[in-house]
Formats: structure tokens, C-alpha cells, sequence
């Protein structure tokens, strides 16, 4: 059975909203794709925790939700989780981090430690949510569009796609969301501007390193 | 045209469009945190590096636009 990595910390705003991105594919992974699913969920994302699950349950995909750097990628409370230190343990996997900039230097580090392919963001990871303080992730209807991309990215990735078609699906659906996104009834604050706005930063961020034709 | 007055042209328009939203709506930027419209405004209007990212992923978003 295929196994599946998964970090998802909620500790702030940004991460509550990745958390809330990543539940679908969770639910998913289980139930319908059948693949052995470790899931390192609020507080159990720590370094300590993806170590001991790198090192002892072999997965072969890797997909980690939070804040990161050009160096790192963060777990809960922004506490490094993966970094120059410890991305040996990669090797051989297919990484998947919905984190800032970590592609930069992050992601090239982990080719030349043997992880085959390393799929990520060159910059800031960029998502608009609603204005009002009380909004929940599952119901920002401004934040479904940066749902959606990043949905198609994962399932694809999930489900066997090679790396590079995944990344071109998505940056598909990041051009159709830019031209079609906008519409009163998905719009009803007027707030699509910005909102294409941040998926054009994210389209321009997107990439990856390693080898494109990897497959989970 | 120079690739500064190219530039210079650009932010005006990425300006104009800042312009009309709302300047107060928030975006979300990773480790950086929540950015108001008027922020984004005041990054580009200051030339700086995240001023110059901005421009260029707006320029995009209209080349996107305009594609067929």
C-alpha cells in the first residue's frame, strides 16, 4: 500500500486556511484512493514527530502544509520542521510544500539529497480570505479559488500524475480562475480584483525541482 | 521605450487598478502576514523589491486577461 505524508498546522490565520485546504484530500487519500495516510495534524507537526515518520514508515509522498523560508519549512508554532539538517530523510520521495519560498533554496538542496522530485513556491505564498474577522476557512468563499488550484495540484499528484502535468493542471486552472473569476454571484463582496490578483502571484511561483516525469 | 519607462508605465496602470478596490480587503502573505490593499500601494509606489514582485505578477494577471 502507498503511504502518504501529511503536515497540516492551524496555529495562525494563514495555516488555518492551509489546514482547512488540505482536509478534503485527507478524507480522500483514506477513504477512496486507499493509501496508508500519516497525519502530523496541529500540535504533532514537529520536527521530532516527521523525523521519526520519515525515517520508520517509509512514505513515498510528502505534502506539507504551513509557513516556511527559502531554507525551511515550518510546523506548528513556525518551529522548523524540515531543513538542510534533516532532508536526506526525503530521499527518494516526492515533496509536495504548500509554504513560502521554500522551492529557492530548500527545494534544490533536497534534489541534490536524493528526494526525486520537490514541488513548491519561488515566493510568498499568497491567498485573500473575507475581511470580516468572524470568517471560517471551510465557508471564505474569496478563499475557493486558491482552495481549488491547490485541490486539483494534490489529487492529481495523489493519484499517480506525472509531476509535471500535475503543476500544469493546476496552472491551468490558475489562468481559468484569473479570466472567469469575477462573476456577482461569486463575487459578492467586489473583492475579485485582488483575488486575481493573488492567484497570478501564485501562478508565477509555482514550480519545481527534480525530476518532472516522478510519479507517487 | 527603455525597460525603465516600460516600468515606470507599468505602475501606473498596476496603480490605477490598486486604485479601485477596496483598500482596506486583506490578503493573506504567508510568514509576512495580512496585507491591506493600501499596502500593496505603498510597496509599489516605493519601488522596492516587493513593489517591483507586485508589479510584475499584475502584468501577468492583465497578460492573462487578454490572452486567448
Amino acid at each position: 500500500m502507498k503511504h502518504f505524508l501529511i503536515t497540516r498546522p492551524y496555529h495562525d490565520r494563514p495555516t488555518s486556511y492551509l489546514h482547512s485546504f488540505s482536509r478534503a484530500i485527507v478524507t480522500i487519500a483514506r477513504a477512496e484512493l486507499n493509501l496508508r495516510v500519516s497525519e502530523l495534524e496541529g500540535i504533532k507537526a514537529q520536527r521530532k514527530n516527521l523525523e521519526v515518520a520519515l525515517s520508520t514508515k517509509d512514505p513515498t509522498f510528502v505534502f506539507l502544509n504551513g509557513h516556511g523560508d527559502e531554507e525551511s519549512v515550518w510546523g506548528n508554532k513556525d518551529k522548523v520542521l524540515l531543513d538542510r539538517k534533516n532532508i536526506h530523510l526525503t530521499a527518494n520521495m516526492i515533496v509536495y510544500a504548500l509554504a513560502c519560498k521554500s522551492l529557492v533554496s530548500l527545494g534544490k538542496e533536497s534534489i541534490l539529497s536524493g528526494t526525486r522530485a520537490y514541488v513548491g513556491y519561488r515566493d510568498e505564498y499568497m491567498c485573500v480570505g473575507e475581511v470580516s474577522k468572524s470568517s471560517v476557512p471551510d465557508k471564505d468563499k474569496n478563499a475557493a479559488p486558491f482552495r481549488k488550484v491547490n485541490h486539483i495540484l494534490i489529487y492529481a499528484l495523489l493519484t499517480g500524475t506525472k509531476v509535471s502535468i500535475a503543476i500544469e493542471r493546476a496552472k491551468k486552472e490558475y489562468v481559468k480562475l484569473i479570466k472567469t473569476y469575477g462573476s456577482s454571484e461569486d463575487d459578492p463582496f467586489g473583492d475579485a480584483p485582488a483575488i486575481r490578483f493573488a492567484l497570478s502571484w501564485d501562478l508565477l511561483g509555482l514550480d519545481v525541482a527534480g525530476d518532472k516525469s516522478a510519479t507517487f | 521605450m527603455t525597460d525603465e519607462t516600460i516600468y515606470q508605465e507599468q505602475k501606473k496602470l498596476v496603480l490605477a487598478r490598486f486604485n479601485t478596490i477596496n483598500p482596506e480587503l486583506k490578503i493573506m502573505l504567508g510568514n509576512i502576514g495580512n496585507l491591506s490593499i493600501k499596502d500593496l500601494i505603498n510597496h509599489v509606489q516605493q519601488d522596492d523589491d516587493f513593489g517591483k514582485k507586485i508589479v510584475r505578477a499584475q502584468i501577468s494577471m492583465l497578460k492573462v486577461l487578454t490572452s486567448e
